[in-house]
């Protein structure tokens, strides 16, 4: 099968207006994801890469702008789309995985309407048969009585357990793409561990494409097949995994990069943790 | 069902709910249970103590205090009624529009707002009956007139943090339309605090009311009112002290038992606050 691509952006710039002068926040970004490719996306604390992921999914902030570049997903271009259109692949087609799971729920809200909502918002309705459902994708996602997890409320979970949850989500959903945002940023390590088990399974098997964004490079060293390198607005690096983490030339932030996780880990790839899970 | 157990399981509500359905009944009722007509003058009989034909006495005027306290029930309640669910009405729309909408209609009604703020409330008040003429309607107009901007900015300013949470962000990722995101997950915190205030600010109400009244403003003078009542009983403090007593208690105990189901409704309807009762 040859691989599709699922999503290419093509010079992407962000900026910002401050006053009279605009400040470049993104430049020139491009990078594409195929199906069931994992992308990881790294780069220091705010190099652009959470704004490149919500102009991905047409939610930037009010006063950032889009000066130029394509976005295609799934061979749709997204720039000039109805924002009805758009709401409809959001959630759908793409879901996106925040990085604080705490704060993502309404704590107002059980589980249970939290799934109802998303699946309203796209036109299904709620029988008993959507119920089994859910519990299906609670099971699927590491829950062992998913009837009960799904009428808890947020707070009377962890914030692994929502983490879960928010994938559940977008596994319900049969989503394409799935943008994970510092997924395990927040989490202990043992959720962590469970988490990045649970995105190589959703790749593995419902063929979803992920683009990883984090600031962890053992985490892209354990899932991505391939990396985006980011500093300051631009990308600087970008290859294969093994090709990043081999010895060669590479930009000067790259390599910092490397060294503080080989004097972390070690140096070598880290890659039999996953038969662990 | 489990609202009503839940607001019953709080025991300052014994005395709160029991208090709100008198002074409701007593407005709804009041043609039937009070056992005289409240505007009878009797002169005669002024400044009686209280017997078996008048139980709570006569005022100045030798009207039935119990019958005025009866009928005012129903002007204090009815008025402070409408201009409370009138304020929210008018300051939800405005505040939670400017407040999830942003941009040039932010700036738009938030100087309105401003424009209503600069002025004193009470003056606006009087002015604006001055233009409109005196009467009930009017006053309830004009005290709605110089409250909503109050409202509207505590509103919009919980509408901007409400909104800047992460899990509105996520609901809008996974593709819910404005209207769900507002009814569903901005609406109700708001209403939850909204009620709270509206609740504070009905004793506060019910003053502005009796103050235009006293300042022959508002209710003509036949008609009972608490506040009218406690401003005629004014010159008799030292004498009758009992005439004043009785419509600010009604105040009091009004003010006091609507505070009371509005704190705890919002406890008891907060699952957070009830997991941790459980």
């Amino acid at each position: 099968m040859a691989p599709e691509q699922i999503l290419s952006v093509n010079k992407l710039s962000l900026s910002r207006q401050s006053g009279k002068t605009d400040i470049q926040l993104v430049h020139e970004v491009s990078f594409s994801i195929d199906q069931q490719e994992i992308v990881g996306l790294i780069g220091e604390s705010g190099c652009g890469k959470s704004l490149t992921c919500l102009s991905l999914i047409n939610l930037l902030p009010r006063i950032i702008r889009a000066d130029s570049g394509e976005i295609f997903f799934q061979g749709t271009p997204l720039n000039d789309i109805k924002s009805s259109m758009m709401r409809s692949l959001r959630g759908k087609s793409m879901a996106m995985i925040l990085q604080n799971p705490m704060s993502c729920f309404d704590s107002v809200f059980s589980i249970r309407y939290h799934f109802k909502e998303t699946l309203q918002s796209h036109g299904m309705g709620w029988s008993k048969n959507r119920c089994r459902h859910i519990c299906d994708a609670l099971a699927e996602v590491g829950f062992e009585n998913p009837k009960e997890i799904i009428d808890l409320y947020p707070f009377q979970m962890s914030g692994g357990m929502l983490q879960r949850v928010m994938i559940a989500l977008a596994l319900i959903m049969k989503v394409a793409l799935l943008i994970a945002d510092e997924p395990t940023t927040d989490l202990d390590l043992v959720s962590q561990n469970k988490i990045l088990c649970l995105l190589a399974k959703m790749r593995e098997q419902h063929g979803m494409s992920i683009l990883l964004v984090t600031h962890d490079l053992s985490v892209i060293a354990r899932l991505a097949d391939r990396a985006i390198i980011m500093q300051q607005g631009k990308i600087v690096d970008s290859g294969s995994v093994k090709a990043i983490f081999a010895q060669g030339q590479h930009h000067p932030y790259t390599k910092a990069l490397l060294n503080a996780h080989f004097n972390l880990y070690g140096s070598h790839l880290e890659r039999s943790e996953l038969e662990i899970c | 069902m489990t609202t009503f157990k839940a607001l019953m399981a709080r025991k300052m509500n014994w005395f709160a709910l029991p208090v709100i359905m008198v002074i409701l009944s007593m407005a709804v009722l009041a043609p039937w249970i009070a056992p005289h007509d409240p505007s009878q003058i009797n002169l005669e009989q002024k400044l009686t103590s209280p017997d078996s034909e008048h139980l709570l006495g006569t005022d100045h005027l030798g009207r039935d205090i119990l019958s005025r306290l009866i009928w005012g029930a129903r002007t204090s309640m009815g008025s402070v009624f409408v201009i409370v669910n009138l304020v929210m009405f008018f300051s939800l729309l405005v505040g939670c529009f400017s407040g999830y909408l942003g941009g040039w209609v932010d700036t738009l009604l938030m100087r309105i707002c401003e424009i209503f703020l600069t002025f004193p409330t009470f003056i606006l008040a009087m002015f604006l009956i001055g233009v409109l003429g005196m009467g009930m309607g009017n006053v309830i107009i004009a005290i709605v007139l110089t409250h909503w901007a109050w409202y509207a900015r505590i509103i919009r300013s919980l509408t901007l943090s409400i909104k800047s949470r992460e899990y509105i962000m996520a609901s809008q990722v996974a593709g819910s339309s404005h209207f769900t995101i507002f009814t569903r997950h901005l609406l109700p915190p708001i209403m939850a605090q909204l009620v709270i205030l509206a609740t504070l600010d009905i004793g506060h109400m019910m003053l502005h009311v009796s103050g235009l009244s006293f300042l022959g403003l508002g209710v003509k003078a036949p008609t009972a009112e608490w506040g009218v009542m406690i401003n005629d009983a004014r010159q008799y403090i030292w004498t009758q002290p009992e005439l004043i007593f009785y419509p600010g208690m009604m105040i009091f105990l009004a003010v006091l038992a609507f505070n009371i189901p509005g704190d705890t409704l919002r406890d008891s309807l907060d699952p957070v606050i009830r997991a941790e009762e459980t």
